[in-house]
């Protein structure tokens, strides 16, 4: 019977190839089969991580890679676990109001717009901020960037930045590459745009998480390549770089939570247009060209089935004579950076993150 | 030979949707999106209860107006297709929405709301698009597609907030 049905989704996979639906009809559409179960125990969670990871089951979580696309996003994500563990913590859910936002369009499509995050002193003194363009996660089929609202407004505020924080068209309604398409897109206007902000075009940097990671360091080779601003620093969080399936994070945290390996599988099934993605550059950044690169920050999480591939991407931007630092954080999982205000991991790696685009900055 | 293939391709899709993957069916599209509705009413009465800003307020309204007009729809194209319509109940992750605004006071509430709103907006937009594309019960799609539309009209109300 098993047998029978891994043929049986051996062949709908290969009919499927080459068939990049375009529209919402996708979302109802059935995820790929499974990996094998995973065979290694978890590494042991910190405590406190593990007290924001637990609210997931309480919110009604359900395996992603078991749900069609519309499901998954009516679930609850990471930044809703955090907020219950806030809320039950007896602190404020409410966003810093010290940093205000405002959204503006890039693109003619719904999706294609961005959040400007300004600091309060941005009304300081007159003189132009520095820029920061980034891009949240959500393997390019789940979430948006209100729920990754942590992260660019805790760096607005602790950069006295402006912060740009690109939407962009998902999978599986537009597939690959329209995501890096409108990553790029959005950073040109960012840049084009940032003295009407009261940025300083000339002081600009890359950020991303997870999906959004990889899109930084694209970005920063679309920059490279077709004479944009370059940027002065790329901050990388357990980005998408590598599509070896036999990475050791891939097993190892095969089971991990919020982000499994099968997972990694459903993502590539929504989101690739043709058979052959997996190898592109763009998206197995390791054997892109990566010479000439501004310096790179890359932050990982132990428990993470995308850990061997920050780890690997340093390896590879040292090897191409990158500036670049990495660091893995001990007993967190992914989406813990944002969540600083209960997760000592996460604290340190803000922290960490924060020094760095300092430097980049002149601050 | 096309019908064969039509039906091994049908066959391969089944076999490969774990249970519960499947395309939506009209009760859970129906209990989603009532859920969702239900959400909106509870949050926008509460923070109509204590906002102090006009923006806010007149957004809480129209939400109010909105999705009940919405539900409305939807239970009379649920008539039409003959699907019964289950009563509306807030997921767990809805319910924690609104026990955490209700933590929240004055300008802190407002700020809660509306980035509530624009991730509750996030979600049922996603909801309504995919019903309204691939549903199985004619009416209920048509009303899906009409309710989507407003749905897009409140996101693009909330850039401006």
């Amino acid at each position: 019977m098993r047998r029978g049905w891994c043929a049986a989704a051996a062949v709908a996979l290969a009919w499927g190839v080459g068939a990049a639906a375009q529209s919402p009809a996708a979302l109802n559409d059935a995820p790929p089969p499974p990996p094998a179960a995973a065979t290694r125990p978890p590494t042991a969670v910190a405590d406190d991580m593990r007290g924001v990871l637990e609210q997931l089951p309480l919110l009604g979580a359900r395996p992603i890679a078991t749900l069609t696309p519309v499901e998954a996003r009516l679930e609850p994500s990471a930044a809703d676990a955090y907020n219950a563990a806030i809320r039950k913590s007896g602190m404020s859910v409410a966003p810093d109001a010290t940093v205000t936002t405002q959204d503006l369009a890039y693109g003619t499509d719904p999706m294609q717009y961005a959040r400007l995050y300004r600091p309060g002193a941005a009304a300081g003194t007159g003189a132009p901020l520095p820029l920061l363009v980034y891009y949240h996660g959500g393997g390019w089929v789940l979430a948006d960037l209100t729920a990754y609202d942590a992260t660019p407004r805790l760096l607005a505020k602790q950069l006295n930045a402006i912060v740009v924080s690109v939407e962009y068209r998902r999978a599986p309604e537009f597939r690959f590459p329209a995501q890096h398409d409108d990553a790029a897109a959005a950073y040109g206007w960012a840049v084009q745009n940032a003295a009407a902000w009261g940025a300083d075009p000339a002081r600009v940097a890359l950020a991303g998480e997870s999906a959004g990671g990889n899109l930084a360091l694209n970005t920063a080779i679309y920059a490279r390549d077709h004479e944009l601003a370059r940027p002065a620093h790329v901050l990388a969080i357990y980005p998408i770089a590598n599509s070896d399936p036999a990475l050791p994070s891939r097993r190892d945290s095969a089971g991990a939570t919020p982000l499994d390996t099968a997972m990694l599988g459903w993502f590539a099934h929504y989101h690739s247009a043709n058979a052959g993605d997996a190898a592109d550059p763009r998206l197995n950044l390791v054997k892109a060209d990566l010479r000439g690169l501004p310096p790179v920050t890359i932050v990982n999480a132990q428990i993470d089935p995308l850990r061997s591939d920050g780890e690997t991407l340093a390896q590879a931007l040292r090897g191409a004579g990158v500036s670049v630092q990495q660091r893995t954080y001990n007993g967190v999982t992914h989406e813990f950076f944002g969540m600083g205000r209960l997760v000592r991991g996460a604290y340190d790696a803000e922290l960490f993150a924060v020094a760095r685009l300092k430097s980049a900055f002149g601050l | 030979m096309r019908a064969i293939a039509g039906l091994m391709t049908l066959a391969a899709a089944m076999m490969t949707a774990p249970a519960g993957a499947q395309a939506m069916s009209p009760a859970r599209y129906l209990e989603a999106a009532g859920a969702a509705d239900l959400y909106e009413r509870a949050a926008s009465q509460m923070v109509l209860e204590s906002t102090t800003d006009a923006k806010v307020r007149e957004f809480a309204r129209m939400m109010l107006a909105d999705h009940a007009r919405g539900s409305a729809t939807r239970r009379a194209a649920a008539a039409r297709a003959r699907v019964r319509v289950p009563a509306a109940a807030l997921t767990p992750l809805q319910t924690e929405l609104i026990v955490e605004l209700r933590a929240e006071t004055g300008l802190a509430r407002d700020a809660t709301y509306v980035a509530q709103q624009r991730a509750a907006h996030a979600r049922a937009l996603s909801l309504h698009q995919a019903y309204a594309a691939r549903g199985s019960a004619a009416a209920l799609k048509a009303a899906a597609a009409r309710i989507a539309a407003m749905v897009a009209r409140h996101a693009e109300a909330l850039k401006a907030m």
